[in-house]
């Protein structure tokens, strides 16, 4: 079991025969089960002192009645990287301070959509309509594993990409929990990815998420039993020594999974939007995460350009020495900050560059 | 809700401001500006009725206290008032409030006043004021809000007059909650003094705190240093403009350092004083922008001539910094 604690479950009546509210009572017994209404009700946390918080102990079982996929709609002036999005899951176990979903959802609790049917149906519609590839992830809103010793959504997941090879499925977590998965046969088109950092921003802003230690580990046992993995360094966090906190974590990943193994890398540094400095002040303080210089650019606060550089540099050469040949790429930058970090743009790069396929 | 169910409200008439005793828990007028309404009580005397209560022979003031006070500059003897019985206190107070909500907007500051009241005066508990009061100043029903408001009743006498005065809301006072309560009043007299409009006045705090955060700096030390970049023979705006862009360029030292690199480049270009050449916002994005400011065909043909003549290694040097 991941240990994330439930209080309370809350099912809409269309939700109901889904097995997955048998799953939820087996794996948090002692939790109240209760109805929720079908339209957006609210949380009902007004009243708490850290709503957030308490959202995360309550699991909302719903329809989704509104699109399942998308793709990432990506900011204008920056560089996509194709990226698509399922919106099952929203609101999340792990409680990360730069976390967007604090300020993002009205609903806080972590709502899970059961009507796996219609997503795959969706699914199939966005293929008819694309010819190329679809590299699609579940981690946007969530964590793609936080519950999946409980309710065993990756291998629903994978069941229904297994079948679909032009897409290829991202499960990115902060988790250990990939031992359901580690039990079925690795399937080519998924990719588990980890979210890493720094030692000290794992173990002071990412509560709740295993360490970097154990996420390694982790990637470790996926590749030996054959999946395919990626990281995320994102966000980087500029902080006290973090030079050589980020090689720390490089010079680990390097200990323990083969460069050639890793599927993709990519670097994004920290950034929120303004209206979230308040919130992370009151639940996290001001000397943490927002300790550097920000500016607003073009809406969301980020490092001033120059550190951002350095920052990006710094990580990607401590990367490309641990992990040479291992594609990297930036994450929400525009093409100076490529061209100054790789010395080109995406497209530019020479056809057998690592990461150019994910920019095709 | 009938807020006043149970209460019974008289005619309203004439009451001698003497026998009127301003009762402090239901007190929660901050004025930053009330001089239109002196100016019209001393000319037509108080309009509306405030409203008492009856006390010991006396009468306790609940709503009207700025009616009250304009009443007692002006000298006036009497003024109208409706004298209620009946209700229980803790509804007058609510409705003071929502009356005093819907006519002219409470501040920040008078709304923190009222919950502190609630609070304190009645025994209220958070998730009762939440419940009473939040709905009767149009507040949403939150604890968080109800913390973040309440914290602003606490504050020294500069920055609750701050407050007030700049028109603050919660989201805008969050900043102040970051400093220790001497650091935040000598901060609130210091940007009072400059008489910094709204959002200059946040942006301060949000500079100040930064540069605590970032650099180790006190308040004072920052104020300090800044009131020494500002001679003190110039004028009261030119000093104040020129403290506050050098606090935020403090507060911002590699963007600070940035563009001081860029105008240098731009002044080595030796252009023509039409021309004004600005990096993008925060150096980011991928455009430099040049701008002519002419008012005559003669000086833009000039300045275009100029531009004709500058270097090319010159210009490029510019885009080294985006
Ligand atoms: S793991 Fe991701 S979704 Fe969950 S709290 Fe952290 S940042 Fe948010």
């Amino acid at each position: 079991m991941s240990g994330y604690p439930i209080d309370r479950i809350a099912v809409t009546k269309e939700a109901g025969a889904s097995p997955l509210l048998q799953r939820a009572i087996a794996a948090w017994p002692g939790a109240e089960v209760e109805q929720a209404q079908a339209a957006p009700e609210g949380d009902g946390l007004a009243m708490a002192a850290d709503p957030v918080a308490q959202g995360k102990r309550t699991l909302v079982l719903v329809k989704n009645r509104g699109r399942f996929i998308r793709k990432c709609p990506g900011t204008m002036g920056l560089i996509c990287c194709n990226y698509w999005v399922i919106d099952l899951v929203e609101g999340c176990a792990i409680d990360c301070s730069y976390c967007v979903l604090q300020g993002y959802l009205t609903d806080r609790r972590i709502r899970l959509a059961v009507n796996f049917d219609d997503m795959e149906r969706e699914l199939d519609t966005e293929l008819a309509a694309t010819d190329g590839p679809i590299r699609l992830g579940t981690g946007e809103l969530s964590d793609s594993l936080m519950f999946d010793h409980e309710l065993g959504i990756s291998s629903m997941l994978i069941a229904m990409v297994r079948q679909r090879p032009r897409v290829t499925l991202e499960l990115k977590t902060k988790t250990v929990n990939i031992d359901s998965i580690l039990d079925t046969k690795p399937v080519e088109n998924v990719v588990i990815a980890w979210s890493l950092n720094a030692p000290a921003i794992a173990y002071g802003e990412e509560r709740g998420a295993a360490s970097i230690e154990q996420r390694i580990q982790a990637a470790s046992r996926a590749v030996a039993a054959g999946w395919k993995v990626a990281f995320h360094f994102d966000p980087l966090v500029i902080h006290d020594e973090w030079e050589a906190g980020y090689r720390q974590t490089a010079a680990l990943l390097a200990e323990a999974v083969d460069p050639a193994r890793v599927e993709w890398i990519s670097l994004g540094a920290l950034r929120f939007h303004p209206s979230m400095k308040d919130v992370i002040r009151r639940r996290f303080g001001a000397e943490g995460i927002l300790k550097g210089e920000f500016a607003l650019c073009p809406n969301k606060m980020r490092y001033a350009k120059p550190l951002r550089r350095r920052l990006f540099s710094t990580v990607k050469n401590a990367l490309q020495e641990a992990l040479p040949g291992a594609p990297l790429y930036l994450c929400m930058e525009g093409a100076e900050m490529w061209k100054a970090v790789f010395g080109a743009l995406p497209q530019a790069m020479p056809r057998n560059a690592p990461m150019k396929r994910l920019f095709a | 809700m009938n807020l006043l169910a149970g209460a019974r409200a008289m005619e309203a008439r004439p009451v001698t401001l003497a026998d009127i005793i301003p009762d402090p828990r239901f007190h929660c007028s901050f004025p930053h500006d009330i001089s239109a309404l002196d100016a019209s009580v001393a000319r037509r005397g108080v309009i509306n009725p405030v409203w008492l209560i009856p006390s010991d022979g006396k009468y306790d003031l609940i709503c009207g206290f700025r009616r009250y006070r304009a009443a007692t500059k002006a000298a006036q003897e009497k003024m109208p008032a409706l004298i209620l019985e009946g209700a229980d206190e803790y509804t007058l107070l609510l409705m003071q409030a929502e009356e005093n909500s819907h006519t002219r907007g409470l501040n920040l500051l008078e709304k923190a006043m009222l919950i502190r009241s609630a609070h304190a005066s009645f025994g209220k508990t958070p998730e009762q004021v939440i419940d009473t009061l939040f709905p009767a100043i149009g507040l949403e029903r939150s604890m968080v809000m109800y913390n973040a408001i309440s914290q602003v009743a606490e504050y020294g006498p500069y920055t609750q007059a701050l407050v007030a005065s700049s028109g603050m809301g919660a989201k805008q006072a969050a900043v102040l909650a970051q400093f220790e309560k001497e650091e935040r009043e000598l901060a609130a007299e210091w940007i009072t003094d400059h008489r910094l409009g709204l959002n200059q006045c946040v942006q301060a705090f949000e500079a100040l705190l930064d540069i605590r955060v970032n650099q180790g700096l006190s308040a004072s030390e920052v104020m300090d240093e800044m009131e020494k970049a500002a001679a003190q023979n110039w004028d009261a705006t030119r000093r104040t403009d020129v403290i506050f862009n050098t606090l935020i360029k403090k507060s911002k030292p590699a963007l600070a350092s940035m563009e001081y690199d860029f105008d240098d480049a731009v002044a080595a270009l030796t252009l023509p004083p039409q021309v004004r050449i600005r990096p993008p916002k925060n150096f980011e994005g991928r455009h430099i922008e040049l701008t002519i400011r002419a008012d005559r065909a003669e000086s833009m043909s000039a300045a275009i001539a100029a531009l004709g003549k500058v270097e090319r290694g010159g210009l490029e040097k510019l885009f080294k910094w985006i």
